[in-house]
């Protein structure tokens, strides 16, 4: 049972289409989950109202299972008239799943830059909105950058359930040549290698870039 | 007395830590019923040592032995071959061990603390060590706290539980490390009490500690210790009153001037 | 609309739900196991052991749990006769557990401040009893709220187990809107099914963290 590489580098273009998709999806989603967990981390921190509908999205969207909620998307919106695009539906999910850890992550950052400095920003004068903005968010960002990056690390694992409304992914890039072939070891240890390729890459960068903000500190 | 095997034997004990080296050829001996303490400063290998002779860590050349029996490495050591970890804990069971910070287990009871090891490392039973341990526990002070888990105490009540523990293994020689720097100075007092109490009782003891005023007390010899080697000792009083070498004499002003501690 | 019109699909829902209990627990009870055998075995073996663990952790970690179930569904027919989608999936998701709990636990006896190791030696202890009796009973206690909060993943990642034909409540769920056109009953029950599965477990969790509790 010899290891069909051939197999492999013959389809390697509906592989790489398939990790080219999935790297859109990732980052698309992770560009709609950050201003959507930064906005409900700032609503969260002031209590009131808004804060208490922020705890339910974010308690409701981590304890359901992402593709319960994708199949929500896909299926619902076509029936109260939005149109049922599967990658729209897809970028729409990973945001609205990963926003609501995204708000824990950041409301935690932003707690975490010590109330300490805002008292010194209140002391020398400044109002809430300007200390937030000048001194609390760019300490915070520091901070969070690293969570960030390991959300994005999750967000691509993450993007695989699109395959499951048909999407052509890198995962059902895989699914798909593993049903027609029965290459099927050299189709998983592809697309395992490629996952852990984005990943690993990913992890790398996220060490430069945090290494790089510590520089100019 | 000359002829008696010591019950510490420590020659030419060498430690590195990388090209860092910390032992630099140590010897001197502890003998039966004698209170050694150690002193110096920070740096000059004190605590090392003491981790030395109970194996927690390992020495690069030269023997320590207790009652004769040559700790750590097989005998002869010429081959420099490691003993199996069964019998590096055999061995540790000769000495006992208190340590700066206590270190008490924080998920069992002081009782527990103490039967902890006589019950699962000496297989005694569980009555039988209990019955001791409220005895050590007694003599400390501590009976009344048996039930409480350790953070419920204070650091010199901890620290006498842990005294406690040790004792509960019935140690041939006690290695106290420190055992006061972490203590409120309200506190030390009454550990060092406890230690008094030991040494009248005959036990040995190796000791490291800043205390100078118990380690006249408590010393019958004090041992100094400079760069890893020893550099002067003899009797307690005898060394704190007239200290022989330049470099003991600069310690000791230090240490009187408030420059150290 | 009148009234809750998803209810009349609740016994099936609550039968497939069941299903996702049983895997739940399941794979939780072998990833955990299996985990912990690992991360105790690589500390035991030294080095060499931790670059091993630190490699599986790693390659499971980095991959999606999707891909290894489909893995699993079609690698393992080649290599056993009568594989079922069970099976498949129950072990993909063991191994895919096992490497979060090893992580976790390995972190967990790291954690342990070097004096107590210190301690348990000094008292004699030879390395396997010390491991018994002081670094696991303490690693327990802290690795309770990640270990809880893996199981509230693995709850929803049973959910994955429907893309290969196994039949739990997402699946039930795809099945029902392929005859009825009703997804936000059906979704939204469903999800609340999830929802009371993952809450029930964390508050369980917060119960087990106080138990242990002691101030430090």
């Amino acid at each position: 049972m010899g290891f069909d590489i051939q197999y492999i580098l013959r389809n390697l273009p509906l592989l790489l289409e398939g990790l080219r998709l999935t790297l859109i999806v990732s980052a698309l989603g992770l560009l709609l989950a950050a201003p959507i967990g930064l906005a409900a981390a700032l609503m969260r921190l002031r209590r009131g109202a808004a804060g208490r509908v922020v705890a339910a999205y974010v308690e409701a969207f981590r304890n359901t299972p992402l593709l319960i909620q994708l199949y929500v998307v896909y299926f619902g919106l076509p029936l109260i008239g939005l149109a049922g695009d599967p990658t729209v539906s897809g970028i729409v999910s990973l945001g609205l799943y990963h926003g609501a850890f995204l708000t824990e992550v950041f409301r935690a950052g932003l707690q975490a830059v010590s109330a300490r400095q805002l008292e010194a920003a209140s002391a020398l004068g400044m109002r809430h909105r300007l200390a937030m903005r000048r001194i609390i968010l760019p300490q915070a960002l520091r901070l969070m950058l690293p969570a960030l990056g390991n959300e994005f690390v999750l967000l691509v694992k993450n993007s695989s359930l699109l395959s499951t409304i048909a999407i052509v992914d890198l995962t059902m890039a895989g699914k798909l040549m593993a049903e027609q072939s029965g290459a099927v070891y050299e189709v998983f240890f592809a697309i395992g290698l490629m996952y852990l390729t984005v990943t690993t890459t990913a992890a790398l960068l996220l060490r430069r870039a945090e290494w790089r903000l510590q520089i100019a500190e | 007395m000359s002829t008696e095997v010591p019950r510490v034997s420590i020659r030419g004990v060498v430690k590195r830590f990388g090209t860092l080296t910390v032992l630099d050829g140590l010897s001197f001996d502890v003998h039966r019923g004698e209170v050694v303490v150690l002193i110096g400063a920070s740096g000059s290998g004190k605590t090392t040592l003491l981790r030395c002779i109970n194996f927690l860590e390992r020495y690069d050349d030269g023997e320590i032995r207790i009652d004769g029996e040559l700790i750590g490495y097989q005998d002869p050591p010429a081959a420099g071959r490691l003993r199996t970890e069964r019998e590096i804990a055999r061995q540790r069971t000769r000495t006992g061990m208190v340590f700066q910070s206590y270190n008490l287990f924080p998920h069992l009871s002081v009782l527990q603390n103490v039967i902890e090891a006589p019950v699962h490392v000496l297989r005694q039973p569980h009555a039988e060590a209990e019955a001791l341990a409220m005895q050590l526990l007694r003599r400390v002070g501590l009976e009344d706290k048996a039930r409480e888990r350790p953070a419920r105490l204070s650091g010199g009540q901890q620290q006498r539980v842990a005294i406690a523990r040790a004792l509960a293994m019935r140690p041939e020689v006690l290695l106290l490390d420190e055992v006061t720097s972490a203590l409120d100075p309200e506190l030390v007092g009454e550990v060092l009490q406890a230690i008094k109490g030991l040494a009248e009782d005959g036990m040995t003891m190796v000791i490291v500690t800043h205390e100078m005023q118990f380690a006249r007390e408590v010393a019958h010899r004090i041992v100094f210790l400079d760069g890893g080697r020893v550099v002067e000792e003899g009797p307690a009083k005898q060394l704190l009153n007239d200290p022989q070498t330049p470099r003991l004499q600069a310690f000791l002003r230090r240490f009187r001037e408030g420059y150290l501690l | 609309m009148s009234g809750l019109p998803g209810l009349r699909y609740l016994p099936i829902l609550l039968q497939a739900a069941v299903v996702t209990v049983e895997l739940s627990v399941v794979v939780v009870v072998l990833g955990t196991a299996l985990g912990t055998v690992l991360a105790v075995l690589a500390r035991l073996l030294g080095r060499p052991g931790g670059m091993v663990l630190a490699v599986y952790v790693y390659v499971l970690r980095g991959v999606p749990l999707l891909v290894l179930v489909f893995g699993a569904y079609f690698c393992l027919p080649l290599l056993v006769a009568d594989v079922s989608k069970t099976t498949a999936v129950v072990l993909a998701m063991t191994l895919y557990m096992a490497a979060f709990v090893a992580e976790i636990t390995r972190g967990a006896m790291a954690g342990i401040p070097r004096g107590l190791t210190d301690a348990a030696r000094s008292l004699g202890m030879p390395p396997m009893l010390a491991l018994r009796r002081v670094v696991l009973p303490l690693a327990a206690r802290s690795a309770v709220p990640p270990l809880v909060n893996r199981t509230v993943m693995t709850i929803k990642g049973t959910s994955l187990a429907s893309v290969i034909g196994l039949w739990e409540l997402s699946l039930a769920g795809r099945e029902i809107i392929q005859r009825d056109l009703v997804p936000f009953q059906v979704f939204g029950l469903i999800a609340l099914i999830y929802f009371l599965l993952c809450v029930s477990v964390a508050r369980l969790g917060a119960r087990l963290e106080r138990r242990f509790a002691y101030e430090h």
